[in-house]
């Protein structure tokens, strides 16, 4: 089947010709092609080799009509140019000999692709740089209001910190908004409604207060402590991936003061080895100390209320203390929550 | 085809450079309506458009030759293309044509190989097989393997080396070379060095998940696979009596194969059928290289030349020929 379309596509005239420019750039457009894309098209559609600069960066892109990469340099002779002032960039046909009826719908078109390209990873350039500093508590006050006037961010915000589930991928997460982006391993995401809600499928996330421009670092190092409570959602791990700072209570005084290495007390070592042994033991726990009753416990896992008394008392045994007490239920809720905090630090450091 | 078979494309997006190719070419419709126009395309080229120089330039000279057929079938034509500088005995690159068993002749794809011949010095020969649906399985498969044995018999005469012979083709191009090289090794000969198999046309029975995902929006769909698999099995498509030599993904012993190339799209309808086969190979012992490419669909090198990913793939490709043709 190979060139069959080819060959049966050739039926051409001038009309044909300009309707398949439109088509090859507007598919182009809709994808989100890249800068070397616009430029092999432009090559192919005009049937000669074309170019793209861009004087900022001092960066030349060419192609033959074949799509092939021609030297990194402007050339000698160019046959049209349309130049984007307002981005400092250019792009050419190098034609030689006739020009084809369709040189200046190709040239419009990969120019107008061209500036789509540009103004949206210029953005995901700008932004980036512009988030580390807007969300950074040692710079300057001025600093980070500049940032904040590069975002274009005018009112209060919200800071989210996203970092990906177990086993689950490590790009940036969809639907964050234009305002995210990476820092250390986690991905911190402004959301300008104040009430921010995330449900970012495959990512755990921390939630700060909504703070204004100027302390908007306030609420992502609120965020990070928010992230450092969340479970990874592995199998056999408890507790909710998404958390609001403002829901921590005292929690978050404990979060902010206990370091990934200091939160290795005994009793985390023991869930560990109660865990390694027993797929159930974490759950079991969580569930325990959630419900005010065995009974209403072994509901919500499924499991008859004598095979969760048994548990109990195997958990008991592991522990060393009676998980089904007063006392014991706070105990394995720290430690629960002591075990979120030291598995944080292959997240955030310890 | 299942009754809760999907009525739209699935596969995975298509690379954005191939999307943009694909919007400016019409998909022809392969059907017993369409059949006659396409091939008289295909034969005549279309004015306007330059006829692919074989010869690369002088460097390899053209002929043709008429060999017997299988036992009491026609003769068939043997297209031949030999370094004009440098002497034999060169390797050479047995090829089958692709067009999905009903299309196509024994040019077409071969502008691909003939720069490799050219510059590594190598004997292209095509076989022109006769095609369903007038003409159903085994001819295709059996006039491809009359010319492959023609060929090594006549090594010498040809400037070629009988121990360097290496079968490949494109879509049912790439099904018929594992076909006869199935036939190769069962029947004792000939001995081939390397089958290369460009998203081959193996499985006619649309088991696959792929085999259900490309819906009329690229090159060669499930319906036009159907008309083809049809085309060359009739009734028994599917069925439990198709021979390997037809749909080599039947072949349920791999072992003693040729050293394999597979090249696929990651967006077409051969996807899976090419990985397995790719998988089996290598349980079998048979040393396997293959290259998936995402967002391809089918014949995307060839249909858009200049994307990115088409270069990637060719000079792969390519770059295996060489080595293939060098060993």
């Amino acid at each position: 089947m190979r060139e069959l379309i080819g060959l049966i596509g050739a039926v051409d005239d001038d009309a044909a010709g300009a309707l398949r420019v439109i088509a090859y750039f507007d598919t182009l457009v809709e994808r989100g092609a890249s800068i070397g894309d616009f430029v092999r098209g432009a090559a192919a559609q005009a049937g000669c080799a074309a170019g793209f600069a861009d004087r900022s960066r001092g960066q030349v892109v060419r192609a033959d009509a074949a799509g092939r990469p021609l030297d990194p340099v402007p050339p000698e002779q160019v046959s049209t140019v349309e130049v984007l002032d307002d981005l400092g960039a250019q792009v050419w046909l190098e034609r030689v000999g006739t020009p084809s009826v369709v040189d200046a719908m190709v040239l419009e078109r990969f120019a107008a692709g061209v500036r789509i390209t540009l103004e949206r990873t210029r953005d995901r350039d700008r932004v980036g740089p512009a988030l580390r500093v807007l969300l950074d508590g040692q710079a300057e006050p001025e600093q980070r209001r500049a940032a904040a006037d590069r975002l274009g961010l005018t009112g209060p915000a919200t800071v989210l910190a996203a970092a990906p589930l177990a086993g689950g991928a490590d790009g940036l997460p969809r639907g964050t908004g234009r305002l995210a982006t990476r820092i250390g391993r986690v991905h911190a995401i402004v959301r300008s409604d104040l009430d921010a809600t995330a449900e970012l499928d495959g990512w755990r996330i921390g939630i700060g207060r909504a703070a204004d421009l100027a302390h908007l670092h306030e609420s992502w190092a609120q965020a990070l402590v928010a992230l450092r409570t969340t479970s990874d959602g592995a199998p056999g791990e408890p507790g909710a991936t998404v958390v609001r700072y403002a829901d921590l209570g005292g929690l978050a005084v404990v979060a902010e003061q206990i370091s990934a290495v200091a939160a290795e007390v005994a009793d985390v070592r023991a869930l560990d080895a109660v865990a390694a042994t027993h797929p159930w033991a974490l759950g079991t726990l969580d569930a325990v100390i959630r419900h005010l009753t065995v009974r209403s416990a072994a509901t919500e896992l499924h499991v008859h209320h004598s095979t969760l008394q048994e548990r109990i008392v195997h958990l008991r045994r592991e522990l060393g203390f009676d998980v089904d007490s007063p006392t014991g239920r706070q105990r394995a809720a720290l430690a629960l929550v002591l075990r979120r905090l030291r598995n944080s630090g292959d997240l955030i450091g310890s | 085809m299942t009754a809760e078979a999907a009525t739209r494309s699935t596969h995975p997006p298509f690379d954005p450079e191939l999307a943009a190719g694909l919007a400016t070419l019409p998909i022809p419709e392969i059907g017993s309506a369409s059949l006659d126009q396409i091939r008289t395309i295909i034969a005549e080229g279309l004015p306007g458009r330059p006829v692919p120089d074989l010869t690369v330039g002088g460097a390899l000279a053209e002929s043709e030759i008429t060999v017997p057929g299988p036992d009491g079938a026609p003769d068939i034509t043997l297209l031949v293309l030999t370094p004009t500088t440098g002497t034999g005995p060169w390797p050479a690159i047995f090829h089958t044509h692709g067009g999905g068993m009903v299309i196509g002749n024994r040019r077409l794809g071969v502008d691909g190989f003939a720069p490799l011949a050219a510059e590594h010095g190598a004997v292209i020969v095509s076989v022109e097989y006769r095609l369903a649906p007038e003409h159903p399985h085994p001819a295709p498969v059996e006039d491809s393997y009359a010319g492959l044995v023609w060929t090594a018999q006549h090594a010498d005469e040809l400037g070629i080396d009988p121990d360097r012979i290496l079968v490949a083709g494109g879509s049912a191009g790439g099904g018929l070379a594992a076909g006869i090289a199935l036939m190769a090794r069962d029947r004792g000969f000939p001995h081939l060095t390397h089958q290369i198999l460009i998203y081959p046309m193996l499985d006619d029975r649309f088991i696959t998940a792929s085999s259900q995902e490309v819906v009329g929006d690229a090159p060669w769909d499930r319906d036009a696979n159907e008309f083809g698999w049809t085309a060359l099995l009739g009734a028994d498509r599917g069925g439990p009596d198709v021979s390997p030599y037809a749909a080599p993904a039947r072949a349920t012993d791999l072992s003693g194969l040729p050293r394999t190339f597979l090249d696929v799209g990651n967006a077409e309808l051969f996807r899976d059928e090419t990985l397995e086969y790719a998988q089996r190979l290598s349980a079998a012992g048979v040393v396997v290289d293959l290259h998936m490419w995402g967002g391809a669909f089918h014949g995307f090198e060839g249909f858009v030349p200049h994307a990115r990913v088409s270069q990637s793939a060719v000079a792969v490709r390519n770059e295996f020929i060489a080595r293939a043709l060098a060993g």
